[in-house]
């Protein structure tokens, strides 16, 4: 499995102090891009990526590491202090991080957040460096058909998050799927629902949504309720930190993330923000208090991002074994791999071993590097819980506003956010909950497209779904969900109109 | 503050210079501001690549910083209609790709565009263009594999990365040059060069067209078979694998390049000073380094012969859509 002399050798490659210090900075101007809405992961590694043209290797790739892992927890902060998830993956975050700000315990979700991001980047990244010799054969496995088969199984997971009324989740995700059909049409490249409008052609961005959906009717909300007290309202408080044996509590949600943001990770095209909700979805579905996602569950927090994070490093093994990156960050990574002669691809690890387990020890760096910085920005979280809502609403209503027009530079993505935002906030108004729409905007593309090209492959036969083990299982396990759902919402919904019955 | 300063002298005595050597006085003090060149596609990508190489080597040679600048989606579409909206001052040009500058026009009438809405200033690089298969794969040759298309038409499948990019149309050059129908091998589309390479290497594609530099890794570790390449003579790097013409296709030649490109009239002192700016940086050993490892040839092309290609290039390719009926209007 693992050649620990080349482990040894590969850890001589990195123990400079040069590469260390590309790894940090990558980290400090991560956690900045991931805490400010409009700059995604992607932005702020392609920004250092000319940079990295004048390195050496083992620090170019330090550096872009240190970026990529942290950008994605870096989004959660903002996601749970003011409902604005700071990059895509931190969608599922905002799920419960918010209202447990709302109920003072913002330390407690942040460092939950950091704490679970940590923990399921070092699993991931041991199981990437384990896997990675078989791995090359096992993403070859998934081809559209598979890929169908775990998006079905992830669609499954907008039951979990529709709270009290499964019908209301799936009126949601109905927005979501069809909101994901403007722009081209994946396979022909006709224009679909554009309007005229050129802009439209690449469809809606996710941080559009995103900030549409969840942090502008949450402005309205809360700038109505502040009107009507006529106070300045504050949380006012950051709460305790969580104990070590809580966070300890909790390990079978990081085991449950790893192993499905490890999978979602080492397929190619699909990313973070899908493994969040998986993860989320999978600590839901095993808690003992189901009831309380939504409304502020720690294990929600811990569940999502211990999902999004466990994507690092396996997405990074078919990139490097098979010259296939897994997101378009770990495309620009690979960008920068092939700048400096590395080129990626199934010679990699014959003609460089050391440096495909030195980049695996960059990750372990990165995370730790993580953990120092993200330790700090939560101490200084303290002065947005303080802020008193006037000023503070505001201020996040201009981020919003910046952060959605720098994703693209243009008017229309502004525009459109907030013709979202005001359409999310009727949804909330008719209790009809978010996150739905959210996942089925991001796996709705994914699915449309992995459909259209397993039937073109299989001449229109939907054979080819049950033609492998693999699809069958997933496609299984998506009914066994799907059922498992239904059964639920029933079962409460009978207990609770037993309980409006005997009051 | 000394990297600015450094900036700011040189931007000086570029500007000074300018205005001694360049007879026009429209251009005389150009540049005066950072540049910034369009990338018509996503970050990462190569193109992205490929500009951000040529921002970085040319800023010397302009005398002014280069901002690249991504506006990706709608086969590039958007990002060029974007930048021809620009005044032709100079201070808004786009890194030229085949794809998005001459493909996706060619086979969509509603591109907003044609190769006659811009100015091309120079071609810095081409990757020429291999049909693969399997390793496993009963084709050892291009005969082998288009008397099996026409033995049961319709069967075979091949994988490209999206209707109007080059895979797509390289396959059907090959077609129509060997008097086949469209549809008589399936088209199955991937969200990219690399995605569409999983495909045939997974087995759900029987071939693939597609550029040199994606497929050198898997050549080379046996992994798939080179059956032609799209140049003239046969590359060094793999002396067994014969070239188009040799196998009795001259007219499969189909390349991928890039270049700089600007805006419709864009003022010819300019276009001559990138040009000449573009031919210096391309002299330098980092750019020519970084360019190779990326895998595409360095090809140097001035604004006359740039405009001639890019214009026969448009013309065969429009011209392939509507007979092979897969012009989008």
């Amino acid at each position: 499995m693992i050649d620990f002399d080349v482990l040894l050798q590969s850890l001589k490659l990195i123990l400079h102090w040069n590469v260390i210090a590309a790894c940090f900075a990558g980290v400090l101007w991560g956690m900045f891009v991931g805490v400010t809405p409009g700059l995604t992961g992607i932005m702020a590694v392609v920004i250092a990526l000319p940079l990295t043209f004048f390195m050496d290797p083992q620090s170019a790739i330090a550096l872009l590491l240190g970026i990529y892992v942290t950008a994605i927890y870096g989004g959660s902060v903002t996601a749970i202090m003011i409902a604005t998830p700071g990059t895509p993956n931190a969608a599922a975050t905002v799920i419960d991080g918010y209202p447990l700000a709302r109920q003072g315990k913002a330390r407690q979700a942040l460092e939950m957040a950091l704490y679970a991001s940590f923990t399921a980047g070092i699993l991931s990244t041991v199981v990437a460096l384990v896997i990675f010799p078989i791995v090359a054969t096992f993403a070859l496995e998934f081809g559209a058909a598979e890929v169908f088969a775990v998006i079905v199984f992830a669609i499954t997971i907008i039951a979990g998050v529709s709270g009290d009324s499964l019908l209301k989740g799936l009126i949601a995700a109905c927005f979501g799927f069809l909101i994901a059909t403007i722009g081209q049409d994946p396979i022909h490249g006709s224009s679909r629902f554009t309007f005229g409008v050129s802009d439209f052609q690449a469809g809606m961005h996710i941080l559009t949504l995103l900030v549409g959906l969840f942090t502008i009717p949450e402005i309205i909300v809360r700038g109505v309720e502040a009107y009507k007290s006529r106070d300045s309202v504050s949380v006012g408080d950051m709460g305790p930190g969580i104990s070590f044996r809580k966070f300890f509590s909790f390990w079978p949600i990081y085991l449950r993330s790893c192993a499905g943001g490890s999978l979602l990770g080492a397929l190619p095209g699909l990313g973070g923000s899908p493994a969040a909700f998986l993860g989320y979805f999978l600590a839901q579905r095993f808690s003992k208090t189901p009831e309380e996602f939504g409304n502020g569950s720690l294990e929600g927090v811990a569940g999502a991002e211990a999902g999004n994070n466990s994507v690092c490093g396996p997405a990074l093994v078919p990139m490097m074994s098979l010259g296939i990156p897994g997101d378009t960050t770990t495309a620009v990574l690979m960008g920068a791999l092939v700048i400096h002669g590395l080129s990626p691809g199934p010679m990699l690890f014959e003609s460089s071993p050391d440096f495909v387990y030195s980049v695996f020890l960059l990750l372990f760096v990165a995370l730790i590097f993580l953990l120092i910085v993200g330790t700090g920005v939560i101490s200084m979280a303290k002065w947005v819980v303080r802020m008193p809502t006037q000023i503070l609403f505001p201020v996040v209503l201009i981020l919003a506003t910046y952060g959605t027009y720098a994703v693209r530079g243009t008017m229309i993505d502004v525009l459109a956010m907030y013709g979202v935002g005001f359409f999310g906030f009727l949804m909330r108004t008719q209790k009809i909950p978010a996150a739905p729409f959210a996942i089925a905007f991001i796996l709705g593309p994914l699915f449309e497209n992995e459909l259209r090209k397993s039937l073109i492959i299989s001449s229109g036969s939907l054979d080819i779904f049950v033609s492998s083990t693999i699809s069958i299982s997933f496609l299984a396990l998506a009914a066994l969900s799907a059922g498992a759902s239904v059964y639920l919402h029933w079962r409460l919904k009978g207990t609770k109109a037993a309980k409006i019955i005997s009051d | 503050m000394r990297h600015l300063l450094k900036q700011g002298l040189l931007s000086v005595t570029v500007m000074a210079s300018a205005a001694i050597f360049t007879a026009p006085v429209s251009a005389a003090d150009y540049p005066d501001k950072p540049i910034k060149l369009v990338v018509a596609s996503g970050a990462g990508g190569s193109t992205d690549t490929a500009a951000r190489i040529m921002a970085i080597n040319i800023q010397e040679h302009i005398g002014q910083p280069i901002i690249v600048v991504n506006k990706k989606g709608g086969s590039g579409g958007i990002g060029i209609n974007f930048a021809l909206k620009a005044k032709p001052d100079g201070y808004l040009l786009m890194e030229g790709m085949i794809g998005g500058h001459v493909l996706f026009p060619a086979m969509n009438t509603s591109a907003g565009y044609t190769p006659e809405d811009y100015t091309p200033i120079a071609m810095t690089q081409m990757n020429p263009n291999v049909l693969i298969v399997r390793a496993d794969s009963p084709y050892k040759n291009v005969k082998d594999l288009l008397d099996a298309i026409k033995a049961k038409p319709g069967k075979l499948k091949f994988s490209h990365a999206g209707a109007g990019s080059i895979h797509y149309f390289g396959v059907h050059l090959l077609l129509k040059t060997a008097g086949l129908g469209n549809d008589s091998a399936i088209a199955i589309p991937y969200k990219g060069g690399s995605k569409s390479m999983a495909g045939l290497l997974r087995g759900e594609a029987d071939f693939h067209q597609t550029n040199l530099v994606s497929a050198i890794d898997f050549i080379e570790s046996g992994k798939v078979r080179a059956l032609a390449v799209t140049t003239k003579e046969r590359l060094k790097a793999f002396p067994d694998v014969p070239t188009y013409t040799e196998e009795g296709y001259p007219n499969v030649d189909i390349f991928g390049w890039r270049g700089v490109i600007g805006p419709k009239d864009l003022p010819k002192a300019i276009v001559d000073q990138w040009a000449k700016a573009v031919q210096e940086t391309m002299a330098r050993k980092g750019w020519k380094k970084m360019v190779k490892a990326v895998g595409d040839m360095p090809r140097y092309m001035g604004p006359e012969e740039f405009s001639k290609h890019i214009a026969s290039d448009f013309k065969r390719y429009r011209q392939m859509a509507t007979d092979l009926d897969i012009l989008v209007e």
